[in-house]
């Protein structure tokens, strides 16, 4: 079978009931062994006399759908995983609100540890998508991946 | 008529009148980004990549006729 590209993106914030959901439905995949997680959190950074109060995503949703594609097959083909799921805001999320979910799961455990680390850092660097900062004075600010 | 469609986004598409706009139609993304330069001054202290029908370009591409043409500024998810 083959696989298609999937959308990624929710709008808001992952709620954590969605990712408390998405660990449940891998209980009757009884061949794992291992999940592992990625949260990534809207943090309150310090910015230009104020502080960042929440981040306004947005994309080049059809590059970047293709895109991770492209990098989840990647991963597929380097890891022995049993599944593999990638969810990103869209839209405002606010700090304390998570913005990014990567989900590995496989036998044992250093194959989905491994991938979830290289599929979040593929992400970051691969994926057009920005994030504006909205800062408690009104201001707005870029962001910057370091 | 052939014609470009040219999509900013980020900082970029702050910097243009437009998200989203047609473009005449240009030989390769040399000429391409040259007359984006002359048309948009601002661009050119801009950094950002250039992709052609949602595939990123490393070095100058051919342009064959109604390209979808993507500004990116580096990217800043996660």
């Amino acid at each position: 079978m083959t696989r298609k590209p999937k959308n990624i993106f929710v709008e808001g914030p992952i709620s954590s009931e969605k990712i408390a959901q998405s660990i449940q439905n891998h209980s009757a995949k009884t061949n794992i062994g291992a999940h592992s997680i990625f949260l990534g959190q809207v943090r309150a950074d310090e910015k230009e006399g104020s502080v960042v109060s929440a981040i306004e995503y947005t994309a080049y949703e059809e590059m970047a759908l293709l895109k991770a594609f492209e990098i989840r097959e990647a991963i597929f083909e380097k890891y022995e995983l049993t599944c593999m799921h990638i969810y990103h805001s869209l839209g405002e999320v606010k700090t304390g609100e998570i913005c990014l979910f990567v989900f590995t799961s496989s036998k044992h455990r250093e194959m989905a540890i491994d991938a979830c680390e290289e599929l979040v850092e593929r992400i970051k660097n691969e994926l057009p998508v920005w994030g504006k900062e909205l800062l408690e004075n009104q201001g707005e600010k870029w962001k910057v991946n370091t | 008529m052939e014609k470009l469609t040219v999509k900013a986004f980020g900082i970029i598409a702050e910097k243009l009148p437009e998200q989203e706009f047609y473009f005449p139609q240009q030989q390769d993304t040399e000429e391409l980004l040259n007359s984006l330069y002359d048309e948009y001054p601002d661009l050119r202290n801009m950094d950002f990549s250039l992709a052609v029908n949602q595939q990123l370009i490393q070095q100058n591409t051919r342009l064959r006729g109604n390209e979808e043409i993507a500004l990116l500024p580096p990217f800043s998810g996660g």
